[in-house]
């Protein structure tokens, strides 16, 4: 196998490869990058087996060939490299890089170990960048990082040929982002790791839309971004039902700065760390009182001058990290908060923003 | 031999021996990634040489690289085990939680775990946060739905069959009023009920739409008096949106006209009526009316829909008796959290006859409860009773002791002069004792007078007479309507 390519797209090409490669990978032979070399194309792969990319590189092919070669200490010695043209080569099961005055033999893996890609055929989807950057920022923060309930560390998405929608909940907080759905909208869970590496590989693509090919039976989603190619599972297992748990009714709203409400909790939260990142609210026609609870570190006391308060006073308490991940996301609006009791869930919203809905659940103080 | 599926405690035993064998035989990078994370999930024995197995694996990743690299070995393994040919198929999923537990000793690296830990370690175990899917938390979302819901129609929502209470004067109207919240637009259609005021059909038509829209929340459903259905018609022929009204209230599926009497004598809206009754009737959807009388003596009302009301089920609702009385200011005021008595509740259903008043009587009761910060007892009771009436007693005292025993034996259909005289008949001695009491009553007479005016007779048999009425009045139904219906033909 022999090949010659410019230092620049070969490190981007490894860079992008870079976050899929396992860190403790369960076989070792997982730590490395597979390189493919036909006659007119070379591609670089690698995976955990949970997730696997494929990356295509611009190359001057002169004998085909496959290999497999430790992933990290390839990008490393790739990156150190001088600008130019790298000469790729395989003798005997050794990988030898040689650019001016530098080269570099790397010893090759099993290619019999590597595993082999599923093949993922069916109907494109298609989702726009601007769909997934709103996913990513909306969403993904609400999104479970506890593996224990592995459905809730996916994002639903409900995709129809003319609307989306994209769900993340971690159980204590929900994030709905997108229209209402058609019910023939074909419903994936796609883990919120799949997700980030979408939208980073979108935006270092500079694509304006990506496709999805989905094979349920496999269980396995496919991602055409761009030239490159991102495997991924589905999780498996059933949705809870968010759309029941959106609340329908409000005795309390109340209307805000976003910044104002943000940069008060931001204050409040230097205080929470020994009890919780809990900050208590208390509603009443007058104003709103923001409290923590007092600990040996001290107290916060802070009102909101921008708030206005309709219907019956309440106070709730909240964990300050929910709502500092989300309320960035409303800075510059005016916020909405709909509350009906101080232990029923509680409805955040913005006219500026009217596809996004976020629901928290309320600490019970003891 | 027939086919057999082994328990998952079998399967998990043949899949241990089968980790064992291979676990000498493999590196234990590549068996923890190709052997145990694709654990064997399902074990049938087709007969005694042939058996089918399932793998099951976390991904596609796994599954084909399972297959590719060791179908042969574990096809071998597996068919040592179980001394049959074994047939392997893949499958990708999640693997059944009965089997992870049977692992998870050996596989500490298990990504699955049971579902039970929950609760997350970085928070401190005293402020809880409920689960927003707990069963709890949908439980309330879907009450609150279904409550704005209720709202959204007109509904009221304290106006259920549980807060209605039955008696033999209207538990037909109940029964019916069930079955049609129950199986809407299948049973009774359409539902017709009638009777006075206060006798509960709202009540009852609001406890049909709630019932309804407890077993279906989504149900498309109106609700509107007939003085408003006549409102719309006239606001859409205004605003000449008369299409716009016409798809909204034929396409309901559950129409709720209360005191449809309105409509009549007024032309176009019947007719409009008359075409919304027939497109919601033909798609078996279900419709409930209430009028304050019965179809055929609606005046002015179209002949082609009076037919229509009575091809329905039509149910006569009856003024409320003592009992019921009794039982409905029980609720009531159980509903408003005030603790009363059955005695006192009895003292106010004897004098109050609507069901109306008595939700007025239970309202000053709680006002009196809640901002003067009074006790519930006799004293207040009757203090509320004496004020609900002052409007009677103005009457009363106009009337003449001689217009009252003149009442009272046309009422009993004797002679006056048999009544003031000495005959000890037996329904003469009652007349007599009714007027007494209403005289003394009512009129406030002195004993001695009273006994003047029948054949003078001495005071202590007057008040013998009073205090005998007083007490029958108690238990005795059928002198309590006598009394209550000779006193209010004497206000009249």
């Amino acid at each position: 196998m022999r090949f010659s390519v410019s230092k620049k797209d070969f490190l981007s090409a490894l860079q992008k490869l870079q976050r899929i490669l396992p860190t403790k990978p369960q076989l070792p032979v997982l730590a490395a990058v597979h390189i493919f070399v036909t006659e007119n194309s070379v591609l670089l792969t690698a995976t955990d087996l949970y997730l696997g990319m494929q990356v295509p590189v611009q190359a001057k092919i002169t004998t085909p060939g496959v290999l497999v070669v430790p992933g990290k200490i390839l990008v490393s010695a790739i990156a150190s490299f001088p600008e130019g043209e790298i000469v790729v080569e395989e003798t005997d099961g050794t990988l030898i890089l040689t650019s001016t005055a530098t080269k570099v033999s790397l010893q090759t893996a099993s290619v019999a170990e590597y595993p082999d890609f599923p093949e993922v055929t069916g109907d494109a989807m298609h989702l726009s960048t601007s769909d997934l950057l709103s996913v990513e920022q909306y969403i993904l923060p609400s999104v479970s990082k506890d593996i224990t309930r592995p459905v809730l560390t996916a994002v639903l998405l409900e995709l129809s040929t003319t609307a989306f929608r994209a769900v993340g909940t971690d159980g204590f907080r929900l994030s709905v982002f997108g229209t209402t759905q058609e019910t023939d909208a074909r419903r994936l869970l796609i883990p919120a790791r799949t997700i980030s590496e979408y939208v980073r590989l979108a935006q270092s693509e500079s694509v304006s839309q990506i496709s999805l090919i989905v094979s349920t039976e496999l269980q396995q989603v496919l991602a055409q971004v761009g030239e490159c190619v991102v495997f991924s599972r589905l999780v498996a297992g059933e949705y809870p039902p968010f759309e029941q748990i959106i609340p329908s009714d409000a005795t309390t709203i109340i209307t805000c700065d976003a910044d104002e409400l943000l940069e008060q909790i931001r204050r409040a939260h230097v205080l929470t760390s020994a009890s919780s990142h809990i900050v208590q609210f208390a509603f009443s026609p007058t104003g709103v009182e923001i409290t923590t609870p007092t600990t040996t570190d001290g107290s916060f006391i802070g009102t909101l001058e921008s708030a206005k308060v309709d219907g019956e006073p309440l106070s709730v308490a909240f964990n300050a990290l929910y709502l500092l991940d989300m309320l960035k996301q409303f800075s510059g609006q005016e916020l909405q908060l709909q509350l009906t009791e101080t232990l029923k869930p509680v409805l955040f919203r913005s006219n500026d923003l009217p596809s996004f809905l976020y629901v928290v659940m309320p600490f019970r103080v003891v | 031999m027939e086919s057999r599926t082994l328990s998952p405690e079998e399967v998990a035993r043949v899949w241990q021996q089968c980790c064992a064998q291979l676990k000498t035989e493999l590196s234990s990078a590549v068996f923890n990634t190709w052997i145990l994370a694709n654990p064997l999930t399902h074990l049938e024995y087709l007969d005694d040489t042939q058996a089918q197995a399932t793998i099951t694996s976390p991904t596609a990743f796994h599954s084909i690289n399972v297959k590719k690299n060791f179908h042969s070995k574990l096809t071998l393994s597996l068919g040592e085990l179980t001394q049959r040919q074994v047939e392997i198929s893949y499958f990708i999923g999640s693997a059944p939680i009965t089997i992870f537990r049977e692992k998870k000793v050996q596989q500490p690296n298990q990504t699955f775990m049971p579902n039970t830990l929950l609760t997350r370690p970085e928070f401190s175990p005293s402020p809880r946060v409920e689960e927003l899917f707990s069963p709890n938390t949908l439980e309330n979302a879907a009450v609150d739905r279904r409550l704005l819901r209720s709202k959204q129609i007109g509904l009221r929502t304290d106006f259920t069959f549980t807060t209605f209470a039955v008696s033999t004067s209207n538990e037909m109207a109940h029964a019916a009023a069930t079955a049609v919240s129950n199986q809407p637009g299948s049973s009774y259609n359409p539902l017709f009920l009638y009777g006075g005021v206060g006798v509960g059909k709202t009540h009852l038509m609001h406890a049909i739409g709630n019932n309804i829209l407890q077993a279906n929340p989504q149900a498309q459903m109106i609700y509107c008096t007939g003085e408003e259905f006549t409102n719309e018609i006239v606001q859409a022929i205004q605003t000449k949106r008369a299409s716009h009204f016409k798809d909204r209230y034929r396409s309901a599926q559950v129409l709720l006209i209360d005191d449809i009497q309105f409509i009549a004598g007024k032309n176009a809206v019947q007719e409009e009526f008359f075409h919304t009754f027939n497109a919601i009737t033909k798609k078996n959807c279900q419709v409930v009316l209430t009028s304050d009388r019965p179809p055929h003596e609606i005046r002015l009302l179209e002949d082609r829909l009076r037919s229509r009301f009575e091809a329905g089920l039509m149910i006569d609702i009856q003024e409320p008796s003592f009992e019921l009385r009794t039982a409905i200011i029980l609720l009531k005021s159980q509903a408003q959290n005030i603790a009363l008595s059955i005695d006192l509740a009895k003292r106010i259903a004897e004098t109050v006859d609507s069901a109306r008043k008595i939700e007025g009587i239970i309202t000053l009761l709680r006002s009196a409860v809640e901002l003067q910060g009074r006790e519930v007892n006799t004293e207040l009771i009757e203090q509320i009773i004496s004020a609900q009436k002052p409007a009677e007693q103005h009457l009363s005292q106009r009337t003449s002791p001689s217009e009252v025993i003149k009442t009272v034996a046309t009422h009993f259909s004797v002679k006056q002069i048999a009544i003031k005289g000495k005959s000890r008949v037996k329904n003469l001695v009652t007349a007599r004792h009714i007027a007494m009491y209403l005289l003394k009553q009512e009129l406030s007479l002195p004993l001695v007078e009273i006994g003047r005016w029948f054949a003078n007779r001495d005071h202590t048999s007057v008040l013998h007479a009073v205090k005998k009425i007083e007490q029958e009045l108690l238990y005795d139904q059928q002198l309590q309507q006598e009394v209550s219906f000779i006193r209010k033909s004497l206000q009249a």
